[in-house]
């Protein structure tokens, strides 16, 4: 049977057990008091996706004996992949097998230097001595482990986490079966390669066949006479010395340059933006020299001081992750930017630069979800691409800057985003709230950080840090650090700095303080400067006694939008702690004191159509607040067999010194609460919260809430939870919500992508995005279902701490407490099928009702192989939007078809179907009244036929369908229709020719266009080719009249695969004799 | 940016606004939904806001009317805005504008006639258009009537027989795009003009600017590509030459692509041009690069390719087995 604790929470709210392993079901397991990971031989390998890191692990028993028992044991990392065999695929994260307490592990290198954390927890333990093998046998036989709640890792995130939140619960760590530990991907140091190519062509301009479509034709370009195109780019990496220099140079164009013509932050794209939705292989790609302008440049080494990462100096696209650390919460700066940045080590100092330029408009949305996964407007459109940050924070319902908890979403494996649209939909339904597990009723709001499309006023930012390391040993970090940060935006200038620390007490506590100042051009009130500090200090004073204290203020001028958010103009302090004073006896007691004194946001709906359309960076200011809430709050919890029973007394103090004092009131509440298991895996929860007198509290109704928490499998619990609410400020209200949670810590899992992955045939990380796939419980072998439902009976707007909450689709900057929850109920189901290495399939119907009107989100979409050589991929997508009502859906359907013989290259082909539905809708289409729309359908497919070395045919047929409405009036319907064909021959060891023709036409409008190119070349050597050529183009347009142009064009390309001095020229060591079994086709002519 | 006026007496105030309009022109265009050309900054539109604190400490703020132009002198005056009802495009794709003009004076316009220059690639939809009187704050007050246009090149002119003052029409037509617009700039300008009591009337120029995204016309092409074991040293794979899982190829842009299992690679995204890939030998022990028999530009670790925009293009490299010395 189960055993319980109580947790301590820092913040006065509710108490609730939390099950936690104690007598596991199986009779060794029970003596396991620890796991021992460790790294074999050396702890650090190169990041060259290739290297691998060996793991053993030990079960230990109290005196550190090995306990020869036979489990399941979950691993996570926070970079790489595990190889090998994953022992459970339907369990999350990767499984091995530990035999006898013992168990090893493999985990291959990725490509970017980095520190890496990597967890071992026990998943099952098997009962029979000879389980093992099929894992469907074995989940039958299997008994899951309660999850462990206890979530503080025993080391630090890595920089790659944000930095937590100060609001995170206090460690307990009672009894934690799992395990950290950390090893290094350094950087490759490898022999050097190059690649590159200078491409020089002299002829008519405007012409270039090959060329960019917007300059062959293009009237400017007809204009010039005769052109001369000297275009070079080159990559380059290799070792100098102990330095890892990787460069690339673009002399033409952005290194990250878009198919659209813009460049995308980090070059990564979408599934959704694929043109084709397969193309028949697994392979991967990486981008190692992202840059928005045309140069990246970076030298890195592992630093020589130990545990120090990698000291580097680069040139490109970075994220500042150096400037978010775990000890910066108001001086943190998360952000994707371009520029320069360096890092060093020197001894105990570490030292940060980095310098941002071509910064467009820095941004800040929150959004209040509507229980859907989408989509959700931003507040502006033509987002830059690639700048974007998107966050999930839970705050509690009703006390503003009250982030629990704050999640960073990843592109692609979280969410999708149309960057011209402004609109993001995500993987999963995004409820409006959330019950943890103490019971706090919790609100979710979406953070988006981005930049958008300024029209051309580049920002810069510079910015530095200085780090002094006081002890770099692995789970006892403590550092001083200060920041600097400066920004030009536009005419609005930006500056933040301050001093802040982490100090670790042994293992069981720490001490973190900061103070953070800033300096800014507010919209509305000029400049304006303001401090922020906190001091934090979270331990265990005893053996049995956890406390936690917290001092935290904030100037209403005080501003950053780069962080977690918080609501300006609050101090809060207080100080919480919990002791176990007897076997299953707990005491706790909590003061808490909050006093609010910044400026509430201004209803934006009275400013106008516009603003809403076209809001402000800013918050508009309203009224100020003045009010206080002291919160008192002791009580005790007592384990009775396997049920727990707790008690609360809680006393709130609120005052408002405002003209309106709609706040002002005093009251005590009773909080009892309850569970019990009431089977293997099923926990019943009560909890009551009873107002003692008349008063009533404006902001804590009396309450009632139940809930059944399912543990499905290990790390994934099921809840059910109902809560009525009768009096305070929400007057008459209910909410009712099934959700399932995800153990956090496994979601550092890097073998998700494999899974979704076809046997070669469609990439992972692109078909989960495709798909839509996410980790949810399993209901079968392969088979996972994910569940939601929530009710909300009245609107969630109240008058909290920090003003008037608002309806509103976006709440821009540094208010996201004013945003509203909506009434309404919403549910989902999804399901997904990844057990047939040649077949996936998943399928997602979600629905929200409100008084806002239905947002019906259905998305489907299977993935297969159909033969050895044909990969399929079929998706559709509809969706309308969270946070704007009045739109008709969008919707996508996909179709791909991708025809790659492993065996032989005679023959390839690519083919896609796809429908759009009213692709471009912006919130701006609202003004257009209702039936406004388009529909497209647009088909492609090309092949290449290469019956032997000397021939190559290639040919194209694309063809696009749209029809548009206004007003619900068929305005126009045209097809575009592009055809294109290219036949090369290669006459012998050096001669070749290319003929190419490319057709393009267009209804309705009488648009058509022809472009040709005949060319002949000669090699001179291996890498350098002569080419003489004549290309033509003409354009026939009857509004604008007809335009052509012919001319003759002499071209010289040459191959890099070296660099001065012979750099990256690699050795090639001499082949094997001629052997071969197979007839060479062209031999008899080719002589 | 904000203009920054230290005191105001009520008198100066306007004053202060005035001079703050061109001002904060500048920081709203940065959210500019309707967009418009810098090259014309003195007749703009656009909205101005001033704040100030109260005795009481409280901020407070003051708004303009939505849209200011220049004065024009006398009581008659016209204003317009302009939006599209998308902020991108495609060739094939008609986005459909909006054109709401009022009446900023005290007497009647006549006459009235709304003219707009469409850009490269855009085509008028003569059965788009219609008009409409709206309220106040910009909603459709009545039914919606066609209206005529005349369309000469890439001009459209609209007309309209009277606006009262304070009174505005909304115009909604709609543009066919061709894929000659990719050449274009997206951007196109609106301008209305009447007779009044007190002579000939125009507004300012509102322009409004939409991305056009290539679609069927993309830059963009696909490379295709395999790394396998070449048996008869043509530089093609037939059966019986295995491919070469996990070979890593290096594009002259930083790509880097390693193969599946089959020896298969695939890039999208691949812009019109030469590109180059250099095997990297060291993915690969035990391979070297395989001899070409018929080709001298296969003897070499890179290989280019030449892609015509939105085509497709394979990349091949053969390799052998290498034997050590004294191995074979």
């Amino acid at each position: 049977m189960m055993k319980f604790f109580a947790v301590s929470l820092p913040i006065a709210q509710i108490i609730f057990a939390a099950p936690v392993l104690a007598n596991p079901p199986v009779r060794t397991a029970a003596q396991i008091t620890q796991i021992e990971l460790l790294p074999v031989r050396s702890s650090q390998v190169p990041a060259d996706g290739r290297s691998t890191v060996q793991f053993e692990g030990r079960f230990l028993d109290a005196k550190g004996q090995v306990v020869p028992t036979r489990a399941l044991v979950t691993l996570t990392s926070s970079a790489g992949k595990f190889i090998g065999a994953d022992q459970d695929t339907d369990l999350p994260g990767f499984q091995v097998l530990a035999i006898r307490g013992k168990f090893t592990a493999q985990l291959q290198s990725g490509l970017e230097p980095q520190k890496v954390r990597v967890r071992a927890a026990i998943a099952k333990e098997i009962d029979e001595p000879n389980a093992g093998g099929i894992a469907s046998e074995q989940a039958k036989r299997v008994k899951p482990l309660a999850p462990d709640t206890a979530a503080q890792p025993t080391v630090a995130p890595t920089a790659t986490q944000n930095n937590s939140s100060p609001w995170v619960a206090a460690s307990t760590n009672f009894q934690d079966l799992s395990t950290y530990t950390q090893v290094e991907f350094t950087p490759n140091l490898r022999s050097p390669i190059v690649s590159g190519m200078i491409n020089i062509r002299l002829g008519a301009s405007g012409t270039d066949y090959f060329g960019s479509y917007k300059d062959f034709l293009n009237p400017d370009r007809l204009a010039e006479g005769t052109r001369l195109d000297v275009d070079a780019a080159v990559f380059a990496t290799g070792k100098v010395g102990d330095w890892l220099i990787t460069g690339a140079l673009n002399n033409q164009r952005p290194l990250n340059q878009t198919c659209d013509g813009d460049s995308r932050l980090f070059r990564d794209t979408q599934s959704c933006d694929q043109v084709y939705p397969v193309f028949g292989d697994s392979s991967t790609n990486e981008y190692l020299a992202p840059s928005i302008d045309s140069v990246y440049l970076k030298a890195e080494r592992q630093s020589p001081v130990k545990n120090a990462g990698i000291d580097y100096a680069m040139w490109g696209d970075y994220s500042s992750t150096e400037f978010a650390s775990q000890s910066q919460f108001y001086t943190a700066t998360s952000r994707q930017l371009h520029g320069l940045k360096a890092n060093y080590s020197l001894g105990n100092l570490q030292a940060t630069v980095m310098y941002g330029d071509r910064l467009q408009s820095f941004r800040r949305d929150a959004i209040a979800p509507d229980g859907t996964s989408g989509y959700y407007f931003l507040s502006q459109r033509l987002i830059i691409p690639g700048s974007e940050n998107v966050f999930i924070e839970t705050e509690e319902i009703g006390r503003p800057g009250t982030v629990i908890e704050r999640k960073n979403l990843g592109r692609t494996s979280d969410y999708e985003i149309d960057y011209d649209r402004g609109a993001l939909i995500f993987r999963r339904p995004m409820l409006r709230t959330e019950f943890d597990l103490f019971g706090r009723s919790l609100v979710r709001r979406i953070v988006v950080t981005y930049q958008s499309d300024s029209q051309g006023t580049d920002a810069t930012l510079y910015a530095g840090r200085l780090q002094y390391h006081l002890s770099r040993d692995v789970g006892k970090e403590s550092w001083l650090g200060t920041s600097y940060l400066k920004e030009n935006q536009g005419v609005r200038g930006f500056e933040l700095y301050g001093v802040d620390g982490l100090f670790s007490l042994g293992q069981s506590g720490q001490v973190i303080a900061e103070y953070a100042r800033s300096n800014n051009d507010s919209l509305f009130l000029g400049n304006v400067t303001g401090s922020a500090y906190r001091i934090e200090v979270n331990g265990r004073i005893s053996k049995s006694v956890l406390a936690r204290a917290y001092y935290r203020s904030v100037d209403a001028g005080f501003a950053n939008n780069a962080t977690i958010s918080f609501s300006p103009g609050q101090t809060r302090y207080g100080i919480d702690t919990s002791a176990a004073i007897a076997k299953g006896t707990n005491l706790k007691l909590q003061y808490d004191r909050e006093d609010n004194f910044g400026i509430a946001s201004a209803d934006r709906s009275i400013f106008g159509f516009n603003d809403v359309f076209n809001p402000r960076p800013e918050p508009i200011p309203g009224s100020r607040v003045d009010n206080s809430l002291t919160t008192l709050r002791a009580g005790i919890s007592q384990k009775i067999g396997s049920a727990e029973l707790a008690l609360d007394y809680v006393n709130r103090n609120l005052s408002d010194r405002t003209a309106t004092n709609l706040l002002t009131s005093s009251s005590s509440q009773l909080v009892s609460a309850f569970s019990l298991p009431i089977a293997r895996a099923l926990t019943f929860r009560a909890q009551n919260e009873l107002n003692l007198g008349n008063s009533g509290d404006a902001l804590y109704p009396d309450r009632t809430t139940l809930g059944l928490d399912w543990a499905v499998m290990p790390g994934i619990t099921m809840r059910l939870a109902h809560q009525f609410f009768t009096g305070g400020a929400y007057r008459q209200g209910a909410i009712t919500s099934l959700d399932t949670l995800m153990d956090h810590r496994l979601t550092d899992d890097t073998s998700l992508t494999g899974r979704y992955s076809l046997l070669n045939g469609a990439n992972g990380i692109s078909t989960q995005g495709a798909m839509g796939l996410n980790h949810r419980m399993t209901i079968a072998p392969g088979l996972r279902l994910n569940l939601a439902y929530e009710h909300i009976f009245g609107d969630i707007y109240t008058y909290t701490g920090a003003g008037q909450q608002i309806i509103t689709p976006y709440a821009v900057g540094q208010s996201g407490a004013s945003l509203a929850t909506n009434s309404g109920d919403s549910y989902s189901v999804g399901l997904d099928y990844t057990d047939n290495p040649n077949f996936k399939a998943s399928a997602k119907f979600e629905n929200r009702f409100s008084s806002l009107g239905n947002n019906r989100v259905f998305s489907a979409a299977m993935n297969g192989k159909i033969s050895q050589s044909l990969t399929t991929l079929l998706r559709y997508q509809q969706a309308n939007y969270g946070n704007i009502t009045g739109l008709n859906d969008s919707a996508t359907l996909k179709l791909g078809l991708a025809f790659r013989n492993p065996k032989s290259d005679k023959f390839n082909a690519l083919l896609r179907y796809e429908y759009r539905k009213n692709p471009g809708t912006i919130p701006d289409s609202l003004l257009f009244g209702t039936g406004v729309g388009s529909t497209v359908n647009l088909f492609s497919a090309e092949a290449i036929y290469a019956p032997d070395w000397r021939w190559e045919f290639y040919g194209k047929v694309g063809m696009r369908n749209t029809e548009s409405y206004l007003t619900n009036n068929l305005i126009n319907s045209n097809n575009i229709l592009l055809s294109q064909f290219r036949t090369s021959y290669h006459i012998d060891r050096r001669w070749d020719v290319v003929g190419a023709v490319r057709w393009i036409n267009q209804s309705v409008t009488g648009f058509s266009e022809v472009g040709y190119a005949l060319e002949a070349g000669y090699y001179m050597t291996p890498n350098l080719r002569l080419g003489l050529g004549y290309s033509f183009g003409r354009a026939n347009d009857p509004d604008a009249g007809d335009r052509s142009r012919g001319g003759l064009y002499v071209g010289l390309q040459f191959k890099l695969n070296e660099l001065f001095n012979g750099f990256g020229l690699q050795r090639v060591a001499p082949p094997q004799q001629q052997e071969s079994t197979i007839q060479p086709i062209a031999s008899a002519e080719a002589k | 940016m904000k203009w920054l006026c230290l005191t105001l007496l009520p008198s100066t105030a306007m004053g202060c606004l005035v001079k703050s309009l061109f001002l904060l022109v500048c920081v709203e265009s940065v959210s500019g939904q309707a967009a418009f050309s810098q090259r014309v900054p003195t007749i703009i539109p656009n909205t101005a806001s001033a704040e100030f604190n109260s005795p009481n400490k409280l901020p407070v703020q003051v708004k303009s009317n939505t849209v200011r132009m220049p004065v024009q002198g006398g009581a008659a005056g016209l204003e317009i805005i302009k939006i599209g009802d998308r902020a991108s495009l495609e060739p094939g794709d008609a986005i459909s504008y909006r054109l709401q003009v009022r009446n900023t004076g005290t007497v009647p316009i006549t006459s009235l006639q709304v003219k707009d220059t469409l850009p490269l690639g855009f085509k008028f939809l003569p059965k788009s258009p219609v008009a409409a009187i709206a309220n106040v704050n910009g909603t459709q007050a009545g039914p919606a009537s066609p209206v005529t246009a005349t369309v000469s090149g890439s001009v459209v002119t609209f007309g309209y027989p009277e606006l009262q003052p304070a009174q505005s029409v909304i115009i909604a037509y709609a543009a066919l795009t061709s894929p000659d617009a990719v050449r274009g700039s997206g951007r196109n300008s609106a301008i209305a003009f009447g007779d009044s009591p007190s002579g000939p009337v125009n507004s300012s120029v509102a322009s409004h600017r939409v991305v056009v995204r290539p679609g069927i016309v993309s830059d963009c092409g696909t490379l295709i590509g395999r790394v396998f074991e070449d048996k008869n040293f043509d530089g093609e794979q037939q059966p019986g030459e295995p491919g070469i899982p996990n070979a890593v190829v290096f594009l002259e842009d930083g790509n880097r692509v390693m193969t599946d299992a089959d020896g298969l690679f695939s890039l999208p995204y691949v812009l019109a041009g030469f590109h180059t890939g250099t095997l990297d030998l060291t993915s690969l022990p035990g391979y070297s690069l395989a001899p070409n028999l018929y080709r001298i530009d296969k003897n070499s670790s890179a290989r280019s390719v030449r892609l015509e925009p939105s085509g497709m293009a394979r990349m091949n490299f053969a390799v052998t087995p290498t034997y050590r010395e004294g191995v074979r």
